[in-house]
């Protein structure tokens, strides 16, 4: 009851929770000490939230991405479009049938062989694999103290996609859900985003963010299991959503990213 | 007849590829000039501009170098390929450069730009090394696959970088340098600092700051400058060490928290455990708030004459292993 009650406090402070389920809360802060001072805390982070500024986007980057919008937008019906038009328009491409003389027919297929050696050459010529260590062994021995939470350095686990879905919590960490939730829907709209452009990006800059992406991984991993060892530890709490929140940082730089890279293309 | 015409189609489609491979093969990644291609060096070309007007430079491949002078006028130069045009855009608030290929890539140009010193700077590119010095304008750059170098300007300067270095040497005014896969190290800044990596450490050093927040997942953080008064310090990292020099006659209130680290102070420290973890020493009258946190690594303090701390060793080797791979570039020109 009492970890049920933990979880619910964020649902409390957006008053997402209904009038019973206030007063069976409140009744429960009065003899819980614990929830009351997580509840505090939590209170506090969204006080100095509000207080942050929020840093103002350069300026070329909504005219990039709006762009990139206009390039791919639908087109709509003239006001005046007769019925027949429209009937006639968006039949277009689809029962349309076509027909090519030999040089045409010849035009097309060197058309083809120049993107297809496009595509080699771009291939060919992108940047080599980041430089750094991605799969070296971390700085020091500390991780290998006894009692040390990790199971593997940072950097040693195998980069996942940038469009796969977030592994979902389960066990004893999905207790500790409280100060990750609203990271973990942004987390999946902007993978889904992502997803969308991610051809936009060269192979390199990929990897790169996979491997970065791998490394933030590991790091929340290793914060919510030594969350489930310690769920009072309020260093672990704020370091998760920390790295929560860079992990999302780095999905909109990389949205971004790809989303001017898009634009680019486009013009 | 038809076989015959099929089958020169066929090789035709098979030939194009292959020659476009094989060209491919002698291209040159700095300067994405072909080995066969003639680099033409721009003449260059001065445009007077009007206080408060922006330079833009977007860029694909290669690097922007911008030096500054006194006067009201920009001088451009650029080194590119024959098959790439630079286009000079004016707008009201801005003097925008940008490449026109006649290749099916985007070009890469060399740009070396002699600016006014007010002049403010958005520099942006793909695999693009940008550095700028001694601006006294707000500076903005943006690089996925290169290396920024920011050198004794004054004023704001936002840095970023995906898979690059990220080095700003002296200088005064805020800085707000990010790298996701590399270092950021930052030498004789004076003002406000904001450092970030992901997989990177990040040395400051020499700094005269009242606000300085640096933080890595994986990486350690080095902190070597005055601690002011009525200052905030804020150093984190997941997977590395916390290494701050700092005078042990400071006046400040430190909060050391650690997972599975430890704390090593080369003065005498006295730690008061406020939670599991969580500990606090106040040196002098505490004024000043410094928060060190390392999730698996050690917190070191230690006196600024005192060797630095062993645990820079991995960010020193990545560094290394950075500088040797653009020497390999560098030789394979």
């Amino acid at each position: 009851m009492h970890d049920a009650w933990m979880n619910r406090l964020s649902e409390y402070l957006d008053e997402e929770l209904d009038r019973e389920e206030c007063l069976a809360l409140e009744e429960h802060l009065g003899v819980c000490s614990e929830c009351a001072s997580i509840l505090a805390e939590l209170r506090q982070v969204r006080a100095r939230a509000r207080d942050l500024e929020d840093a103002p986007p350069p300026a070329s980057l909504w005219t990039r991405i709006e762009a990139g919008i206009l390039a791919r937008r639908t087109i709509s019906f003239p006001e005046g479009a007769s019925e027949p038009e429209r009937a006639a328009e968006s039949r277009f491409g689809r029962d349309r049938r076509f027909s090519f003389s030999i040089p045409q027919l010849i035009a097309a297929c060197l058309a083809v062989a120049l993107v297809s050696g496009g595509a080699v050459f771009a291939l060919l010529r992108a940047p080599r694999p980041p430089v750094g260590s991605l799969a070296r062994a971390p700085a020091s021995g500390v991780m290998d103290r006894p009692g040390a939470a990790r199971t593997a350095p940072v950097g040693e686990r195998a980069a996942t996609p940038l469009v796969t879905a977030e592994p979902a919590s389960s066990g004893p960490l999905a207790a500790n859900t409280l100060p990750e939730s609203p990271h973990e829907e942004a987390i999946a709209e902007l993978r889904k985003a992502l997803a969308r452009e991610r051809d936009r990006l060269d192979p390199a800059t990929i990897r790169t963010l996979e491997s970065n992406l791998a490394i933030i991984d590991l790091a929340i991993d290793q914060a919510k299991r030594a969350l489930a060892a310690d769920p009072a530890n309020t260093y672990v709490k704020e370091h998760l959503a920390d790295t929560m929140r860079r992990k999302v940082e780095l999905l909109q730089r990389a949205t971004m990213l790809a989303s001017a890279s898009s634009a680019e293309g486009s013009r | 007849m038809r076989a015959a015409l099929a089958a020169t189609l066929l090789a035709v489609i098979t030939l194009i590829p292959c020659r476009a491979a094989f060209a491919a093969e002698r291209w040159d990644h700095e300067t994405a000039v072909s080995a066969r291609e003639q680099v033409l060096p721009q003449p260059d070309t001065t445009i007077v501009v009007k206080p408060g007007i922006t330079l833009e430079i977007e860029n694909f491949g290669g690097a922007i170098s911008v030096n500054t002078w006194d006067r009201d006028a920009i001088k451009i130069a650029a080194d590119r390929s024959l098959k790439d045009r630079i286009l000079i855009e004016r707008t009201g608030s801005a003097l925008r450069l940008k490449v026109k290929s006649r290749r099916w890539v985007p070009g890469s140009v060399r740009y070396r730009i002699t600016a006014p010193r007010w002049m403010k700077l958005e520099l942006s590119g793909i695999n693009t090394d940008i550095d700028v010095e001694d601006s006294r304008g707000e500076v903005r750059i943006e690089t996925v696959q290169g290396d920024v170098t920011l050198k004794g300007c004054a004023g704001f300067a936002s840095l970023s970088s995906i898979q690059g270095l990220i080095r700003v040497q002296g200088g005064r005014g805020r800085i707000e340098a990010s790298s996701v896969n590399q270092a950021v190290h930052l030498e004789n800044v004076v003002g406000p600092i904001f450092a970030e990596s992901v997989n990177g450490g990040i040395l400051i050093e020499g700094a005269q700051s009242d606000s300085v927040e640096a933080s890595t997942v994986n990486g350690p953080v080095t902190y070597e400058g005055a601690i002011s008064d009525a200052g905030f310090y804020r150093f984190a990292t997941h997977n590395g060490c916390i290494d701050v020099a700092m005078p042990e006659r400071s006046n400040a209130t430190l909060s050391l928290s650690t997972f599975s680290g430890g704390i090593d102070s080369s003065f005498p420290v006295t730690l008061k455990k406020i939670k599991s973890k969580r500990f606090q020493t106040t040196l002098g009258s505490g004024r000043a708030k410094l928060e060190l946190e390392s999730f698996q690594g050690t917190i070191f303090l230690r006196r600024p004459n005192e060797t630095r701390s062993s645990c820079t060793s991995e960010d020193e080797d990545k560094d290394e292993e950075h500088e040797k791979a653009e020497s390999d570039e560098d030789s394979g020109e």
